[in-house]
């Protein structure tokens, strides 16, 4: 069986409404803890915007989703669901960090881009598994992505407890030695600019030329949409899959070396708190285009650092974050949000949708068995 | 006694668009009212409205002489009135009997009385003759009888109007006539049958009365008997139409495409076509007949490369397209594949129309130099072939799934021709096209022969094969069973050929049984 992925477009109006209901619906949630939701929402804006550290803290969380974001938005774009960057980051950040704590001697201008393709290149490779399996033999990518994840996980932390335990006093902890300062990455003083910050922005810039200007993004682009008419326009939609896999488990791979070099130095057992799957929620509430992405990793960075100065502030949960979050994307993917507007919209159909009769109207069609269904009449699909 | 169907005034705006602008539509007891008109003229806005899938702006509607107000398909189907929709929503994992009765199933604690169903698909089926086995599974009946349950279907929910939307555009001729028949033996049991198309054939053969519809408006009611063909499709298109084409004389140049002892097999891996040989050469078009389902679809995409051929050699200009991306190799030899299934095959919906027209020529150096690709003389040359070919389009950044079928077939003919490809394929080239566009197609089809480029046509519609054809080609069960030049063949002949009657001999034997 082919199980064929294509994500569905997604208009701004409908990403902030399902942003503005799961705020409402959050909302919800901390009027049961019985807290005050003026005091906790202005908290969690303060948390996010409010200061040079919130800003620092924003960007922080906001770095690694970002990359990953665009990780997952690569692999969307050609239609394939790259389940994991998740692993694929382990992976990535494993390399670097192997690389960083047992190279020395190197000038941070070399040490530095050689941690990081290592990173790049871990993951990479950690991404043709599953491509190959789905593009020779078929293999549904999304269960063997999910499923790489844990045994890249584990995978990493077998290594740290068997052959790079650290010897100083993180004894307890399953930790790698520290990487030498020349693989550390540069700071930026006071303000909340990071490196990693930097190279997520250039890949968005580099993510919006590639697909906004260059003939392999314009491949990947129909591939994504209609394999089998890419096949017939005569790009191999084969060599599509395994390229956009990886770029994008290069990119996952950067996003978990950017983790080691800029934040932790040093490779921690377990570190990431889902960073990958926060990744793919950021590719789908932006989308998958770089502005969306952009924009997405914001939002979902600042509710993590707003969340995390609410607990501290006010004693409200950080699940709070979490549960917003949860409920955006699930507005995101019903779409119901869509169905709604539209029959509000005008008495005489779905507006715009429906400028002439088509003969062949797709999305119509699935709003009329929609329709029916509900009415019970018929349930037939 | 009162119209079953009188509506007035009936006006439906999809935003800027007016689909129907004060329409006035009847339709009476125990007849089959034909509603015609072009791609995008309003028909099945205007049906929908009838089954209450739109609210219409202005309008009344009557069934009965009795006024009535429809807010969802739930209150159409309780007043009488049934649609059976071009895409049938049967589930093919079921039985008849259950995909029939699923509306209204009766129950035996809660669950599908299955005897009691099956009773009643029988007796239906007895009450208006028409054969079906209630225990067979959907997926495992031809277009034609999966037709004849979601007639059923509606019948059993108690339907008196049945609007039936194109419901000829997937079926083969024999299956035509069957319908056209069930279609009169429902009007002589007092139904009101409205058939929307925009095949006049059908039109001549199923109906009484005709409502022509055209840009939103109905420009014409005329009596079936009291017109002709031809008449009803200049009130359709707005002018003369002529589907006979001029056409050079035939001069067959050097062979462009061989073909010699070419298998495959379906979706399904069973053969599909078996040891198929033939050439097309230059300045000829060769046709290929046959009913569908006999293995021409798979011999257009195993010519092109879009599936594995199991055995023979497939050569353009004596140059053998072999391995690796195929279909590449195609299109860099010089052929172009306008695609029988242009939803999911010959564009991608969801894409714009720019880059569904780019999708195949991208790699011109029009289009891309080094790697990256040239947007802005694309979208030129995309705005000028959408002017050149009459395309009506709004932006072309908009999706491609905004056109109606003859706009889409007519940007994707577009598309494939603009390379002036040394084969085209032509596969099922105006299917679901309106008139208009077909006479079109047609004449780029002629044009492309003309200018000295090879054509291979594929169709199961046997008055475009033999209008556009110089050699014809018979496919049935994936052979090549009967090869005529067109001025030899007859629709007789060739109809013969394709029910798999070889010789003459048989032929004659067979007229003589028929």
């Amino acid at each position: 069986m082919n199980i064929e992925f294509r994500q569905k477009p997604i208009t701004l109006k409908t990403a902030l409404m399902a942003v503005v209901i799961g705020i409402a619906l959050g909302t919800v949630f901390v009027l049961f803890g019985g807290f005050n939701v003026l005091e906790v929402y202005s908290t969690l804006a303060r948390g996010a915007f409010g200061s040079n550290f919130a800003w620092s803290s924003t960007v922080r969380w906001m770095t690694p989703m970002l990359i990953c974001g665009i990780a997952s938005g690569i692999a969307f774009r050609g239609g394939m669901f790259n389940m994991g960057t998740e692993g694929q980051l382990y992976m990535g950040a494993m390399a670097s960090a192997i690389c960083g704590f047992s190279l020395q001697g190197l000038p941070a201008v070399v040490h530095i881009p050689l941690c990081i393709l290592s990173g790049m290149a871990a993951g990479a490779l950690y991404a043709m598994i599953p491509a190959i399996l789905r593009v020779y033999w078929n293999t549904s990518e999304i269960v063997v992505t999910l499923m790489l994840n844990y045994i890249a996980i584990y995978l990493t932390d077998f290594l740290v407890s068997e052959y790079f335990l650290t010897t100083g006093s993180f004894g307890d902890s399953l930790t790698t030695d520290q990487v030498y300062p020349s693989a550390m990455f540069p700071d930026f003083g006071d303000t909340p600019i990071t490196f990693a910050l930097l190279l997520g922005l250039l890949l968005v810039a580099l993510f919006w030329l590639f697909f906004g200007r260059s003939r392999r993004g314009f491949e990947i682009h129909v591939a994504g949409l209609n394999p089998e008419f890419a096949r017939y326009s005569g790009i191999s939609v084969s060599k599509v899959r395994l390229q956009v896999m990886l770029l994008s488990g290069a990119v996952a791979g950067l996003a978990g070396a950017t983790e080691i070099l800029g934040i932790s130095y040093r490779f921690l057992s377990n570190f990431s708190p889902d960073y990958g799957t926060n990744g793919m929620l950021v590719a789908l509430l932006g989308n998958s285009t770089a502005p969306g992405i952009l924009l997405a990793s914001l939002f979902m960075g600042a509710l993590k650092a707003g969340s995390l100065t609410l607990e501290r502030s006010a004693g409200v949960s950080r699940a709070l974050a979490v549960i917003i979050q949860a409920l955006v994307i699930c507005f995101i993917s019903t779409k119901v949000l869509d169905l709604k507007l539209r029959k509000k919209k005008s008495a005489g159909g779905d507006g715009n949708r429906m400028q002439q009769e088509k003969p062949e109207p797709k999305a119509a069609e699935t709003e009329i068995i929609a329709e029916q269904a509900t009415n019970g009449e018929e349930s037939a699909v | 006694m009162a119209c079953a169907v009188d509506m007035k005034g009936i006006t439906v705006r999809f935003g800027e668009v007016i689909a129907n602008n004060a329409v006035d539509f009847k339709a009476d007891w125990g007849e089959v009212h034909g509603l015609v008109g072009e791609n995008g003229a309003g028909k099945t806005t205007l049906m929908r409205v009838l089954y209450g899938m739109y609210t219409p702006q202005e309008g009344q509607l009557a069934i009965e002489g009795e006024p009535v107000r429809f807010s969802g398909p739930k209150d159409a189907i309780s007043r009488g009135i049934g649609m059976v929709h071009q895409h049938f929503s049967l589930v093919p994992t079921m039985t008849v009997a259950e995909n029939i009765v699923i509306g209204k199933p009766p129950l035996k604690m809660g669950l599908l009385h299955t005897s009691r169903s099956r009773e009643i698909v029988r007796q239906l089926s007895e009450q208006y003759g028409l054969e079906i086995n209630p225990d067979a599974y959907i997926r495992d009946l031809p277009v034609g009888l999966q037709q004849r349950v979601e007639i059923l279907k509606a019948l059993y929910l108690g339907a008196d109007i049945l609007i039936m939307d194109e419901p000829t555009a997937v079926l083969t001729p024999q299956e035509i006539r069957q319908l056209i028949e069930t279609l009169i033996s429902l009007k002589e049991k007092n139904k009101c049958i409205i058939l929307i198309t925009h095949k006049l054939a059908e039109v001549k053969a199923a109906t009484d009365r005709i409502t022509v519809m055209r840009a939103g408006r109905v420009t014409a009611r005329v009596n079936t008997g009291e017109t002709d063909e031809r008449r009803v499709a200049k009130m359709m298109v707005g002018r003369e139409v002529l589907l006979q084409v001029e056409k050079q004389a035939f001069r067959p140049g050097e062979v462009i495409l061989d073909v010699q002892e070419l298998s495959c097999n379906d979706k399904m891996r069973l053969p599909a076509v078996r040891g198929v040989s033939f050439q097309v050469h230059s300045g000829e078009v060769v046709g290929i007949a046959g009913v569908q389902g006999n293995g021409q679809s798979e011999l257009a995409d195993a010519i092109s490369g879009l599936i594995r051929t199991t055995g023979g050699t497939v050569r353009m200009n004596g140059q053998e397209l072999g391995r690796g991306n195929v279909s590449l190799q195609c299109r860099t030899a010089g052929m172009a594949h306008i695609h029988d299934d242009r939803t999911h095959v010959g564009a991608a919906l969801t894409a714009s129309i720019r880059d569904n027209f780019l999708a195949p020529l991208y790699r011109r150096g029009e289009f891309s130099g080094g790697a990256l690709m040239r947007y802005k003389k694309g979208e030129e040359v995309v705005a000028e072939q959408i002017e050149k070919y009459a395309v009506k389009v709004g932006k072309i950044s908009d999706e491609i799934s905004s056109l109606s079928g003859g706009n889409m077939q007519k940007l994707i003919v577009a598309r494939e021709l603009y390379p002036h490809p040394k084969l085209l394929i032509a596969s099922q080239p105006t299917r679901g096209v309106d008139i208009g566009a077909q006479e079109f197609i047609y004449k780029r089809i002629i044009e492309q022969r003309d200018r000295g480029n090879a054509v291979l046509l594929i169709s199961n519609e046997l008055s475009e094969i033999l209008t556009l054809s110089d050699r014809i080609l018979v496919i049935f069960k994936g052979e090549i069973i009967g090869e005529m030049p067109a001025e030899e063949a007859t629709e007789e002949k060739l109809g013969f050929l394709m029910a798999g009657i070889r010789s003459d001999e048989k032929q004659e034997e067979a007229k003589y049984e028929y």
